[in-house]
């Protein structure tokens, strides 16, 4: 049926890359594990010698009430996953602009189990971030090699 | 100034026509062409041609072409001049008033007035400016009169004459 | 005196003389410059340009028939069809007296139209107060176009400052369509939309359980990043309120006060308050401190006093206070750790009688709770990592047992990685010890537990390119298997402080532990296949439809179960999902849970939306939960999650600028309405009417019903409630129409 294997390791147009992520946030550590795992871009930790710069300009989790009960309490909650990225090159000009992606999840929620619930609602974010951070890479991997050949020529 | 009113005037040019006295109506007209330079006092005028008529008790009446005539007199108890540029000066003597014809501009210290008429009364200071618009002439450019004053610092504002 | 001719010896030179062509004049900003047909005067006293007159000062442009300039006192008089063009309005008038140094004067029969915004209007006579300064008399404002005059503010007295944009009016009557539908003696507006202080639209309404409603609100605008809004609120059946809100946001700082006080309570007799205070600060070097506490003073303040559906629905009040840590362990390593305090104010629910069994149990306060998490991989090809926490649990009531936990729990796996799949075997022990309160079954206060867990987690990922509908995609197949193992070991008898059954997601599916937190170590030998095929578009990359199954085969009977009490879903085992775009314009997310053997739908989520442009979208959802207990019984029972329940929204233009919203959550086994909304708004060029009416479930039997009614006067104000934020939540894809 003309499926093949595309491979866990999937090549970006870039061989070095900065992660620009906001401090105390997991989400700079979880994209750079990712992209060491699964691509054979290796992550540098200064701009300078970085043929490109992913910014992660922010990445919040939000709630928002889905289902009451009868006695119009909450019953479900949608969580929401929203991260805005945008990839610049070594001398700042935009390659790919500002794009966001949105995940949702539902929590089931009763107020007897809320410390329970919060961790499940934890383990969701986190679940809905490895999510994004794999969108993120796929869509790092359709990009052309040739909008980085040039400058990558002078780096070395 | 005032005072030049008394001066005698010289006039310089490469040609001149002199007349005599024209017993009829006892008048005298001489024509000076070419670099004529007019001098009474602190007022002076320059142009390609003055035509010049004279009256037996003095001189009355100047009319000076070229291209770009240019007059200029000191003003009374200020050490500043006013300076004017048109085609066509008429000057009299009489009434003390110079009227400046076509591309006519008139300078003050900064301040500057642009028409295609200006007559300027050097006693009582009235000026009057026409554009070549109501004039019915047809100029090029805007054809409105302009008129440029520049701020006047207060201190050197002198009293007024 | 005789006139003396004298040859000339030379010619002159004319270098003496200037031949006048040097026309640059410099002109400089605060240079006259008069135009006219005529001008005459005398110097440096008065001149009057007369004819298609124009004069520049200082960036300003004044034209007119005729006018008049005293240099002296630089005092300009004007008439015959005045403009009036500076860089921020425009003016016409009939007589304009004006200095243009001080900018004082004043213009008879005034009409101006400001650049910024389309804020315009005429007055009496029109004051120059100096720069930038006006005073309009008998004036009237509007941003409406010139030939529709929807509305207009007419102020006796309009003070406007261009530089700040912003204005004062005195005695103000606001005229709707020709009808005066409000006065107020005093009000200040920003015409751009600035950040000002000042009175914001009063908030009207009426509720079964506060009669009539009128709160006037003032939004001081304290520093460029502080704000706060003080709300006097006067209600007919409870007396005067006072409610404010201030807000601050810094560099690494933000933070939120929200504090509402009640002095006397017609019905209660009391003082009731509310007080939610957030801070959060990003301390440096990956430290982040958070606050964030909640009391209100009886259980029944937020359900009497509140519209917002997330406050009314709330039953724990947080009380938190914690200090969270994340940074780099190394080269190839993570570390987080955090620090909370954390208890809740329980809120029973007021209308159920008290001596009821169905009180809500508060939950466990964590007293401080310490937690560790590290992360270290590429350690000769296998990655570690080490989860920690040590907690003391304390319990108001005295029958629930009290203690300290500390878990440990070091993981390592192998990540077998080639170039199209991976293999991933994890060994971890969990290892619990806890030091409680009082003795626990046989084993007396201090017991541990330790539970081995062995998970293979595997996966690989095939694509092809395909076309659907015309445009083509790459299509993606993702198989992949998840093994875990953990031998089952007594926990009946431990206490459960934070522990219960997770739902079962796909998330939750591919973990180990479908007991979220620590109190409960699932006994399990199960393998969960799943098959994730995505839709990408081959240019971006970006996922446009998700499709997914997955199932769960358990290969024993599982032993460790909590009480019913503490689980939510049952024994769903199957799980298929869609999500994403179908067309351009109809999306959907669709989720179900079966049990697999019995065949039984445990859990569906149906959702599907229509949105061809912005301002248009129609969203239809369902919820089914099936019932966890069999306890049907209870009216209300606070612990049964079963739902049923449809849930429908829309917005939709008709006619040219008319737009309906409208939303029906609609409890079909309860057979009641949850939470309706329906509404219109009315757009026009320079204004915007809205009327809203919700109803909202606040407790057993016991509803809300608020009705906003909101006029917003482009560019000036808005008067009455603000319904979009509850728009904005009821509606998902709703857009308000600029």
């Amino acid at each position: 049926c003309g499926f093949k294997l595309r491979g866990q390791i999937s090549s970006l147009p870039f061989e070095t890359l900065y992660i620009a992520a906001p401090p105390g946030h997991t989400i700079g550590s979880d994209l750079r594990r990712a992209i060491d795992a699964t691509t054979t871009t290796k992550i540098v930790d200064s701009v300078d010698n970085a043929e490109a710069v992913l910014q992660v300009l922010n990445a919040n989790n939000e709630r928002r009430i889905l289902s009451l009960s009868g006695g119009g309490r909450v019953r479900e909650f949608e969580l929401i996953f929203r991260i805005t990225t945008r990839l610049i090159d070594s001398k700042g000009n935009e390659i790919v602009p500002e794009n966001t992606i949105t995940l949702l999840r539902i929590l089931p929620f009763l107020d007897a189990q809320i410390l329970a619930k919060e961790a499940e609602e934890q383990m969701l974010y986190q679940d809905m971030q490895a999510d994004a951070v794999q969108q993120i890479i796929w869509r790092l991997s359709t990009l052309q090699k040739s909008r980085f050949k040039p400058e990558a020529a002078s780096i070395q | 100034e005032r005072s030049d009113r008394d001066k005698p005037i010289y006039l310089e040019a490469d040609r001149a026509t002199v007349e005599d006295i024209n017993r009829k109506d006892s008048t005298r007209v001489s024509v000076f062409t070419g670099n004529v330079i007019l001098t009474q006092g602190t007022l002076r005028i320059s142009a390609d041609k003055i035509v010049i008529k004279e009256d037996i008790n003095g001189f009355r009446h100047a009319t000076a072409t070229g291209n770009l005539v240019s007059f200029r007199q000191k003003r009374d108890g200020v050490d500043e001049y006013v300076e004017g540029w048109s085609k066509r000066v008429e000057y009299d003597n009489k009434i003390d008033k110079i009227e400046l014809f076509k591309q006519a501009r008139l300078r003050r210290g900064e301040d500057e007035v642009n028409g295609d008429y200006i007559s300027y009364n050097m006693n009582s200071e009235f000026f009057q400016v026409i554009g070549s618009h109501e004039r019915g002439e047809q100029t090029d450019t805007d054809n409105r009169v302009r008129i440029i004053i520049q701020p006047k610092n207060k201190s050197a504002e002198s009293s007024s004459e | 005196e005789d006139t003396i001719v004298k040859p000339r010896q030379k010619p002159a030179s004319s270098a003496t003389v200037s031949t006048g062509n040097d026309t640059t004049v410099k002109t400089g900003p605060d240079t006259v410059t008069i135009k006219a047909d005529r001008v005459e005067g005398i110097y440096e006293q008065e001149m009057e340009a007369i004819g298609n007159a124009t004069l520049c000062h200082a960036g300003m442009t004044l034209t007119a028939d005729r006018m008049k300039y005293f240099p002296q006192s630089k005092d300009a008089e004007v008439t015959g069809n005045l403009h009036l063009d500076r860089k921020k309005d425009f003016i016409e008038g009939d007589y304009l007296k004006l200095n243009l140094d001080t900018q004082v004067g004043f213009l008879t029969e005034p009409r101006y139209t400001m650049k910024e915004g389309d804020g315009r209007g005429t007055g009496e006579r029109l004051f120059f107060e100096g720069k930038n300064q006006y005073r309009l008399k008998k004036g009237e404002y509007t941003t409406c176009p010139v030939d529709d005059e929807d509305w207009y503010i007419r102020a006796s007295d309009l003070k406007i400052d261009s530089e700040k944009e912003v204005g004062v009016a005195r005695n103000v009557s606001v005229v709707f369509k020709g009808v005066p539908i409000l006065y107020t003696p005093w009000l200040d507006f920003s015409y751009t939309g600035q950040r000002k202080s000042g009175f914001l639209a009063p908030v009207v309404g009426h509720t079964k359980r506060s009669g009539a409603d009128l709160a006037i609100p003032y939004y001081i605008n304290i520093a460029p990043n502080m704000d706060a809004t003080i709300a006097p609120r006067v209600m007919s059946e409870r007396g005067f309120m006072l409610s404010n809100e201030a807000r601050y946001i810094g560099h690494g700082v933000h933070g939120r006060v929200q504090a509402d006080v009640l002095p006397d309570d017609f019905d209660t007799h009391k003082t009731r308050y509310g007080i939610s205070f957030q801070h959060g600060q990003y301390l440096g070097h990956g430290w982040r401190g958070q606050l964030d506490y909640n009391r209100v003073s009886d259980d029944r303040f937020l359900r009497d006093l509140s519209n917002n559906l997330s406050q009314t629905s709330r039953t724990n009040l947080l009380q938190q206070a914690g200090l969270f840590y994340h940074g780099d362990l190394g080269l190839d390593g993570t570390v987080s750790f955090s620090a909370i305090a954390q208890r809740f104010q329980t809120l029973q629910d007021p209308f159920l009688p008290q001596n009821s069994n169905l009180l809500i149990i508060s939950p466990y306060k964590r007293l401080p709770q310490l937690t560790m998490n590290a992360i270290k991989r590429n350690v000769a090809g296998m990655d570690f990592g080490l989860n920690a926490t040590w907690t003391n649990f304390a319990h108001s009531s005295a029958d629930r047992t009290e203690g300290r936990r500390l878990t440990l729990y070091p993981t390592v796996s192998v990540p077998f990685r080639n170039s199209y799949g991976f293999i991933t075997p994890k060994f971890g022990l969990h290892y619990t010890q806890y030091a409680l309160s009082d003795n626990v079954g046989t084993v007396g206060s201090n017991t541990d537990r330790v539970v081995p867990i062995v998970s293979l987690d595997s996966g690989v990922i095939f694509d092809r390119n395909v076309s659907i509908g015309g445009n083509n995609y790459i299509q993606t197949l993702e198989p992949r298997a998840f093994y875990v193992y953990a031998p089952f070991k007594d926990q009946s008898f431990l206490p459960n402080f934070d522990s219960a059954e997770s739902d079962f997601s796909f998330a939750q599916m591919l973990t180990e532990n479908r007991f979220s937190g620590h109190d409960r170590i699932n006994d399990a030998n199960q393998i969960t296949l799943a098959l994730t095929s995505r839709l990408l578009e081959p240019s971006t990359g970006i996922e446009r439809l998700r499709a997914a199954v997955g199932q769960q085969f358990r290969f024993i009977d599982r032993r460790v179960i909590l009480d019913s009490s503490q689980v939510t879903s049952r024994r769903a085992d199957f799980i298929a999902a869609l999500a994403g775009r179908i067309t351009r314009e109809i999306s959907t997310d669709v989720n179900i849970q079966l049990d697999q053997q019995s065949l039984r739908t445990e859990k569906i989520r149906a959702g599907i939306s229509y949105q061809p442009e912005l301002g248009k979208v129609i969203n239809l959802g369902y919820r089914y939960t099936r019932d966890v207990q069999e306890r049907l019984d209870i009216p209300d029972n606070q612990l049964n999650t079963a739902i049923k329940q449809v849930d429908t929204s829309i917005q939709w233009p008709f006619f040219s600028n008319w737009h309906t919203v409208a939303r029906v959550n609609y409890s079909l086994r309860d057979d009641r309405l949850l939470a309706g909304l329906a509404g219109f708004e009315y757009i026009s060029c320079c204004y915007k009417f809205r009327v809203v009416v919700q109803k909202l479930t606040t407790a057993t039997s016991r509803s809300t019903t608020a009705v906003f009614v909101q006029l917003e006067l482009n560019g000036l104000m808005n008067i009455g409630s603000n319904p979009l934020r509850v728009l904005e939540q009821s509606i998902p894809g709703y857009a308000s129409i600029y």
